[in-house]
């Protein structure tokens, strides 16, 4: 059996070098830097708590990944809950600045106005390279239901990114 | 992947390396807070249908489903196995167990009875210096009280959770999943009457826990789960709380009252912050209610305080230019008696059976931010 202390080493040793990189995700997950962080924050708790199931796995990064996604759209599914394991830390959508009306969204403010599912499918699709079954391994669902999502957040990101000429035409 | 795609994965990995602040994940919290998550999962095992009613100085309180109290049942009657240490139950999906489906209305309930869903088994007394506010929830499957504070301006902000168990029910002490040991150690009597902390036989639990458990006057456990103290403070802090909190059964002031709401709307939580002392924030009034499988909350607070508003209800989160209307959350605020009130919910349509947005902030009359003015007859 691991030892508490060499577990806390070893965790504390694979946050230190993969929490840069859940970062990142979380941000494209969130749109925002301080809930990304406190995404990881909460997903590296769970990830302590099950450490020897992570132990246990063969793509742990995968696993850290995944537990990064489910928390990202169990807040999602309860922003009740959010706020409340934010305290009274209440600002917890992301914090967009508005953009130009008459230019395209940029991506940050395109991939934010994705709905959570759409946007978790976008960012393990194209950001960290998932196939599409890996992506529904993650996401708990199936393949056609990725296809579909991923269909779906990529018409939308292209409609958002797009400069509308219409608006361009107003200024 | 197509070009498109392609440079989508290109600015995706762009985004995701532009400038950021300075992180502010703490691997060492982590691993305390999860190996506290270990030890009141292990504990929750052994929960038996357990109620914990708890109250605050302000005269506010939540209650745990199952609670023994005579106006306390479980909406389906079922007993529950809340965590005895009132762990908010924010996350209960583990990572070998993607998060849960949301649950239905049914589910999801807040039981109670009455015309008030909150209730008040004990309050606070004394408390220390740095608590800034006193937080009260009711979920359908468990409740805290906590006082939350703030030491030298650091993140780690000390939190303590009171919580009473139900008369008859002894609170277990179980062995850790690494099979470290729970450890009763005496602690000098709460107001002449039996106490003691949880501890354990292994180090790093024992570092983790501030937990204390003392008999109430009228024979039941209470308990008092601490985080975050100062080094000095983590002993006699917890027993002068203890020493000050008193136990008595009453129904709680709300800032509204709210009528007809359909037999398919279940209340589904109750989260009300008050402000402590010269605590910057107002207090704040929270009620989650489940309509089918979705919940949604209305927000109140003094209004012109826009500080604790949520950013997913301020007007000022305008729609952003061209985006589909899925991707937009619809809010709707509205003033009166000097109270704000503001729900959102996504998707709108399950306001449909009471008008929409606009339509459910009409069912509510705002009592205003007096709350010697506030009632005890919310809903009916």
């Amino acid at each position: 059996m691991t030892t508490d202390k060499s577990r806390d080493d070893e965790f504390t040793e694979y946050v230190a070098s993969r929490g840069g990189w859940l970062r990142k995700v979380a941000y494209l997950l969130c749109s925002d830097w301080h809930r990304a962080d406190d995404l990881v924050q909460e997903s590296i708790t769970k990830l302590y708590a099950n450490w020897h199931r992570a132990g246990r796995v063969e793509n742990r990064d995968g696993y850290a990944r995944t537990v990064l996604v489910n928390t990202f759209l169990a807040e999602q599914r309860s922003p009740w809950l959010r706020r409340w394991a934010r305290g009274a830390e209440i600002g917890a959508e992301p914090v967009w600045t508005q953009s130009d009306p008459d230019t395209s969204l940029d991506l940050r403010q395109a991939l934010a106005a994705l709905p959570p599912r759409q946007r978790a499918t976008v960012v393990l699709r194209y950001y960290c390279d998932l196939t599409i079954d890996q992506t529904a391994d993650a996401l708990g669902c199936s393949s056609g239901n990725v296809k579909s999502q991923t269909s779906r957040g990529l018409d939308t990101l292209r409609r958002n990114l797009t400069p509308r000429p219409t608006e361009r035409s107003r200024a | 992947m197509n070009t498109d795609q392609s440079g989508l994965a290109a600015r995706l990995a762009e985004l995701a390396e532009s400038a950021a602040p300075p992180s502010t994940v703490d691997v060492h919290t982590a691993a305390r807070d999860g190996r506290a998550r270990v030890r009141r999962r292990r504990f929750a095992v052994a929960a038996t249908t357990l109620a914990v009613l708890v109250a605050g100085a302000s005269t506010l309180a939540v209650l745990r489903p199952g609670a023994a109290a005579d106006s306390v049942r479980p909406a389906d009657g079922a007993p529950r196995s809340p965590s005895p240490t009132g762990t908010p139950s924010k996350y209960v999906g583990g990572p070998g167990s993607p998060a849960p489906a949301a649950p239905t209305s049914a589910q999801t309930a807040l039981p109670f009875s009455g015309s008030d869903p909150l209730t008040a088994e004990a309050a606070f007394g004394w408390l220390p210096d740095f608590t800034k506010s006193v937080w009260y929830r009711a979920e359908w499957n468990g409740t805290s009280l906590q006082a939350r504070g703030v030491v030298g301006g650091t993140p780690a902000s000390p939190v303590m959770t009171l919580t009473v168990y139900p008369a008859g029910t002894t609170p277990e002490l179980k062995d850790f999943p690494t099979g470290a040991h729970a450890v009763r150690v005496d602690a000098p009597a709460v107001n002449g009457r039996e106490a003691y902390w949880v501890s354990s036989n292994d180090a790093n639990y024992r570092e983790g826990l501030d937990l204390l458990r003392w008999r109430t006057p009228d024979g039941r456990w209470a308990q008092l789960d601490s985080s975050g103290l100062p080094a000095a403070d983590r002993e006699q802090v917890p027993l002068r709380v203890a020493a000050g909190v008193t136990f008595a059964h009453r129904q709680v002031p709300l800032p509204f009252r709210l009528h007809g709401v359909p037999d398919t709307f279940k209340v589904s939580g109750v989260i009300v912050q008050q402000p402590v002392a010269d605590a910057p924030q107002p207090w704040e009034v929270d009620v989650n209610y489940a309509a089918g499988d979705y919940n949604f909350t209305t927000v109140f607070v003094p209004a012109g305080s826009t500080a604790t508003v949520p950013a997913a209800v301020i007007p000022s989160r305008a729609p952003l230019p061209g985006l589909p209307p899925v991707s937009q959350e619809p809010m709707a605020c509205g003033n009166a008696q000097g109270v704000r009130a503001c729900v959102s919910a996504q998707p709108v349509g399950m306001l449909g059976p009471v008008g929409g947005l606009t339509g459910w902030l009409g069912r509510f009359t705002l009592l205003g931010p007096d709350q010697s003015a506030w009632t005890t007859g919310v809903l009916g």
